[in-house]
C-alpha cells in the first residue's frame, strides 16, 4: 500500500486519523434497522467521547467508509460495528462479537442494513491489520415500505449498548 | 399451453431475481428480472417541510447520496423559485464531478472490474477491492487511489461524503477557499492523469481482447435519454434529449418530462417500466421493441452531440469511429463510463480554474410557497428525476421520484432475456449462464432498490428456471 504515503496527510478524514472508529449502520428510513445511527446520535448527546474516538452515522454508506479506511494510509486501531441483524432471537437481544461471529446468512442477505459480509469484514481486518468489533441488536421489525423509528422494545437496548461502547470499546 | 409461472414478488434481500420461463421445446420463453424498489419513501415525505428533504433522500441510498442531494436541491429551488446564485452552481457541479469520479473508479475497477480486467471466469471470492489491492497490479493501486481523491474532494467541499447536507434550497452553504481550491487542484490534476491513463490501458489491454464479446453480448436495440445543454454532455444540469432508436432526437425542459416519459406497470413487480410516450405504447419485444431507452454512461454518449472539454471528447469521436451513433451493444457501457471519467476530471479542473467559487455570495434567501419544482441531474446510474409540489407553508404535497435504474428497468429486463436465449437451448446450460446473466446486469450498474448494494461489489444474482409445466428446473445463485 505504499502507493498511498504520498497521499497529503491533511486529506485524510478524520475516521481514518482517529485510534478508534464506531460506526452506526443502517437506514433510519426502515424501522430497527436504524439502530446504528440511534446509537451513534445517543452517543454524542449524551456522553462526551474520548479524544482519539470518532463516532459516525455511517448510515447506508458503510462500505464507501470501509473502502476509505482499508485504503488510507494512517487507519484505526480498532473499528467498532453497530447494526441490526436478524439471527432469530428476541427483538431487543444484544450480541457482542468478533467478525468471526456474523451468520454466515449475512455473507448474501445484505438487505437494508448494508451490513457488511463477513467475508470482507475479515479481509479488513487482516490485510489492514486492526481490530474489529460486532455489537448487533436482533430486530423487532423492518417494515416493507419506508416507516422511521424504533420498535420500543429496540430502542431500550440503546442506552445499554452505549454503556458497553464507553466502557468497553476504547 | 404453456404455463408462465410468476414468482411471489417479495423483498428480494439484495439479490437480483431473475426468473427464466421455458417453452416446450426448453427454450427461453420469457426471462424477468425483479430488483427492489424502495417502497413508501413518496408517502413518507408528505406533510414534512419541503427545505428538509435534500438531507433526507441521503437516507436513500449510500451508493450515489450526491445525485439525490443535489436533484432534490435543485426540485427544491425550483419549488421556492429561485435562481441560485452562479457561484453555487459551480460548486453544485464541482462536488458532483468528485462524486461522478468516485462512483465511475468504483464501478468499473472493482465491481465491473472482474469481468474485464481480470477476466469473466476470475474467481469470485477474489473480486473486491481488497482482494485487487493484494495482487497489486500497479493499475489497480492508481485506481483506489484515484476513487479515494474522487471521494476526498467531495469531502473537502461537502464537509462529509456519506450524509451531505452543504447543497441546500436557494445554493450551497460556503464559498471553497483559496487553501481548499489549492489541495482540490492537484487531486482533479490527478484525477485526470489517471483517467487518461485508464481509457489508454482499457482501449489497448482490455477492449480488444473482449471486443468479439462486446459485439455479440446479447445485443438490444433501444432509444436513450440524457441531459444536454447546448448539445454538449452534462452531468449537472441541462435540457433533457430523447433519442429514438434510429438516432433521431428531441430535447425537452426537465419540467415537461411528463409530457415524454410514460411508466408502464407490470403485475409481477412493483418497479415500474418508463417508456418514451411518444412512441404510444410499451413493447419489450426483443425483435420490435416500442418505447424503449436506457438511461446511464452510454446514452449520455449517444445523445449529446459532443462532449465540452477537449480530451473527452476526443475519445467520443474515436468511439463514434468505431461504433456509430447511437452505439447499441450493452457492454460498450463500460467504454463509455470511461469516457465520462476522463470527462469528470476535466471539467473538475475547469471549474477549480474559475475564481467564481470563491466568490462569498453563494445562497438565496428562500421563502415557502405553494408551487411544483422539478430537479434532474445525471446521476452515475441514469437520469435522476426529482418531482415536488408544496402547500402554501412550504409543507410537501406530492412527490415523485424517478431513478436511474428504473429508467433501465425495461432494458436490463430485455438484456437478460437475450442472453437467457442466447445460453440456454433445448432445454441445456451450464454455469456460463450466470456469468452471462450477470454481466448484462452488471453492464447497467444498476442501485438495487437504491439501498441494496453489497459491500464487496457484488451483486447477488439468484436464477430460477422453470419448465412449461411450471416445475422448477433448477436455481442457480451466484
Amino acid at each position: 500500500m505504499g502507493t498511498f504515503s504520498t497521499l497529503q496527510d491533511d486529506c485524510v478524514p478524520e475516521c481514518c486519523k482517529c485510534r478508534v472508529l464506531v460506526l452506526g449502520c443502517g437506514n433510519t428510513l426502515f424501522g430497527d434497522d436504524g439502530f446504528g445511527p440511534a446509537v451513534v446520535e445517543h452517543l454524542q448527546r449524551y456522553y462526551a467521547v474520548p479524544e482519539g474516538v470518532c463516532v459516525l452515522d455511517a448510515g447506508t454508506g458503510v462500505r464507501d467508509l470501509l473502502y476509505t479506511v482499508a485504503l488510507s494510509p494512517v487507519k484505526p486501531q480498532r473499528i467498532v460495528v453497530i447494526d441490526a441483524v436478524d439471527r432469530g432471537t428476541k427483538p431487543g437481544e444484544v450480541f457482542v462479537g468478533s467478525t468471526e461471529d456474523v451468520p454466515a446468512t449475512k455473507e448474501s442477505n445484505f438487505s437494508l442494513h448494508q451490513l457488511p459480509t463477513s467475508s470482507l469484514l475479515k479481509e479488513i481486518r487482516d490485510c489492514c491489520e486492526l481490530e474489529i468489533l460486532l455489537i448487533t441488536v436482533q430486530p423487532g421489525f423492518i417494515p416493507e415500505a419506508v416507516g422511521p423509528g424504533l420498535s420500543s422494545t429496540v430502542a431500550a437496548a440503546v442506552p445499554g449498548v452505549c454503556q458497553h461502547v464507553i466502557e468497553s470499546c476504547f | 399451453m404453456k404455463q408462465i409461472v410468476i414468482q411471489p414478488v417479495t423483498r428480494i434481500e439484495g439479490h437480483a431475481k431473475v426468473t427464466i420461463q421455458l417453452d416446450d421445446q426448453g427454450n427461453v420463453e420469457d426471462a424477468r428480472v425483479n430488483v427492489v424498489e424502495l417502497r413508501g419513501f413518496e408517502k413518507f415525505c408528505i406533510g414534512r417541510p419541503v427545505e428538509e428533504l435534500p438531507r433526507i433522500v441521503c437516507r436513500i441510498c449510500g451508493v450515489c447520496p450526491w445525485a439525490h442531494h443535489l436533484a432534490s436541491s435543485k426540485a427544491c429551488d425550483g419549488v421556492f423559485g429561485v435562481e441560485i446564485p452562479s457561484a453555487a452552481k459551480k460548486l453544485r457541479e464541482l462536488a458532483y464531478m468528485g462524486h461522478f469520479i468516485h462512483s465511475h473508479v468504483l464501478h468499473f475497477f472493482v465491481l465491473s472490474g472482474p469481468d474485464f480486467v481480470m477476466g469473466p471466469d476470475a474467481d469470485y471470492s477474489i473480486r473486491n477491492v481488497v482482494g485487487i489491492v493484494q495482487r497489486a497490479p500497479d493499475m489497480a493501486k492508481r485506481a483506489i487511489r484515484a476513487r479515494f481523491l474522487g471521494q476526498m474532494m467531495t469531502q473537502i467541499l461537502g464537509g462529509k461524503a456519506i450524509h451531505p447536507d452543504v447543497s441546500v434550497p436557494g445554493g450551497w452553504s460556503k464559498p471553497a477557499t483559496e487553501d481548499e481550491v489549492k489541495r482540490l487542484k492537484d487531486m482533479a490534476r490527478e484525477c485526470l492523469d489517471f483517467a487518461s491513463f485508464a481509457i489508454d490501458f482499457a482501449k489497448k489491454e482490455i477492449f480488444p481482447k473482449y471486443l468479439d464479446m462486446v459485439k455479440s453480448f446479447a445485443p438490444i436495440t433501444t432509444g436513450y435519454l440524457g441531459t444536454v445543454r447546448d448539445g454538449a454532455m452534462n452531468l449537472y444540469d441541462g435540457n433533457l434529449r430523447m433519442m429514438t432508436p434510429d438516432g433521431k432526437y428531441e430535447d425537452f425542459a426537465v419540467e415537461n418530462y411528463l409530457d415524454y416519459i410514460s411508466e408502464h406497470i407490470e403485475p409481477w413487480t412493483y418497479l415500474k417500466f418508463p417508456y418514451y410516450k411518444k412512441a404510444g405504447q410499451f413493447s419489450m419485444d426483443l425483435t420490435n421493441p416500442v418505447g424503449i431507452y436506457r438511461t446511464n454512461a452510454l446514452a449520455r454518449i449517444n445523445v449529446c452531440d459532443r462532449i465540452a472539454t477537449p480530451l473527452a471528447n476526443k475519445e467520443l469521436e474515436e468511439f463514434r469511429a468505431s461504433f456509430g451513433r447511437p452505439a447499441h451493444l450493452t457492454l460498450l457501457y463500460h467504454w463509455a463510463r470511461l469516457i465520462e471519467l476522463v470527462y469528470a476530471a476535466e471539467r473538475a479542473t475547469e471549474l477549480l480554474n474559475d475564481a467564481e467559487i470563491m466568490e462569498p455570495n453563494t445562497r438565496k434567501a428562500v421563502t415557502p410557497r405553494a408551487a411544483r419544482g422539478i430537479g434532474v441531474v445525471e446521476a452515475p446510474r441514469g437520469t435522476l428525476i426529482h418531482d415536488y409540489e408544496t402547500d402554501e407553508k412550504g409543507m410537501v404535497k406530492d412527490v415523485n421520484i424517478i431513478v436511474g435504474t428504473t429508467h433501465n428497468n425495461a432494458a436490463i429486463n430485455m438484456s437478460v432475456k437475450k442472453a437467457a436465449q442466447d445460453n440456454i437451448k433445448g432445454g441445456k446450460y451450464d454455469q456460463a449462464l450466470l456469468n452471462t446473466v450477470e454481466m448484462a446486469i452488471r453492464a447497467y450498474d444498476p442501485c438495487l432498490s437504491c439501498a441494496t448494494h453489497s459491500l464487496d461489489g457484488r451483486i447477488p444474482v439468484k436464477i430460477d428456471i422453470f419448465y412449461c409445466t411450471g416445475q422448477q428446473a433448477e436455481t442457480v445463485m451466484s
